[in-house]
């Protein structure tokens, strides 16, 4: 897919459809707006280096970096989604708490949601939580159903309030987003490789 | 969409319901081959958690995967003009 796109000959008109990935051709718009905003985070932090270049600083920084990413991909949305608004009420909250930080590197009393991924040291797999009396063999479709929702709702930002319909309309939106910003972000990370 | 508030388990719309999780199952790149194949709802919703998951871990490495290129390879300036191009086309 990446090589496909930076083999892909420059001299390939400018009417040319755009090769996007994704289900949806009206997200390109906002795929390049993050791109244009997460570049510009990019910018701001290779001008800051840290003075260790240790791998504690860089686990730090790539953390910084991942939160800036769904930052960005949640300001390219802007308010029309409730997963977008749910992850900048969140991230904002953080940020006025640490108001000395300017990007998101130095986050640490901030407790993580699982829909922005969970950091490699603090793994707590939630088993069982949802558990009836009955055991799986029993569960008929609707029990199925219902845990399987619940999953969907953590993962998903603002899932938790949501009714069935807007959770699987957001779901679907956030889902061709979040395949957008990876894109983005691999077509950067091949681009200096 | 009328009548969100109203969507509560004993009032569902199936059909509505199974709409939207038709086009989610769109977007899944394991399911949406198999097109004359039924696939079941809590499939496709399973799929989707694991898909959300699978693109979470993508962008965590993939950070971690520019933040390295960043210390080892000196990037001071990036090119937006380029990577735009490189995204349209």
């Amino acid at each position: 897919m990446i090589l496909d796109l930076c083999s892909s000959s420059r001299a390939h008109t400018p009417n040319m459809t755009p090769i996007i990935p994704t289900a949806n051709n009206p997200a390109s718009a906002t795929k390049l707006r993050f791109a244009r905003r997460f570049l510009r985070s990019l910018s701001k932090m290779s001008k800051t280096r840290p003075s260790c270049p240790s791998s504690i600083c860089v686990k730090k920084r790539s953390e910084g970096l991942k939160m800036a990413a769904y930052w960005c991909m949640a300001r390219s949305v802007g308010s029309r989604r409730a997963w977008s608004r749910a992850i900048l009420m969140k991230l904002s909250r953080g940020r006025q708490q640490h108001p000395h930080h300017h990007n998101f590197s130095m986050k640490r009393k901030i407790r993580r949601p699982t829909w922005l991924g969970k950091t490699k040291k603090k793994q707590k797999k939630k088993r069982n939580i949802t558990c009836s009396s009955s055991s799986y063999d029993d569960e008929d479709e609707e029990e199925i159903m219902k845990r399987q929702t619940e999953k969907l709702r953590e993962v998903v930002p603002g899932g938790k309030l949501m009714d069935i319909c807007s959770l699987l309309e957001e779901t679907a939106h956030f889902v061709t987003c979040l395949a957008d910003q990876v894109h983005v972000m691999q077509t950067i990370a091949h681009r200096y490789s | 969409m009328s009548g969100q508030k109203s969507c509560r388990a004993s009032n569902l719309n199936e059909n509505e319901i199974n709409d939207l999780v038709w086009r989610l199952q769109a977007l899944l790149p394991r399911l949406n081959r198999r097109t004359d194949s039924r696939v079941s709802v809590s499939k496709i919703l399973k799929e989707t958690c694991s898909h959300i998951k699978k693109l979470q871990k993508e962008v965590e490495e993939l950070s971690e995967r520019v933040i390295e290129l960043m210390e080892s390879a000196d990037i001071t300036e990036i090119d937006e003009e380029s990577l735009r191009r490189l995204l349209l086309h």
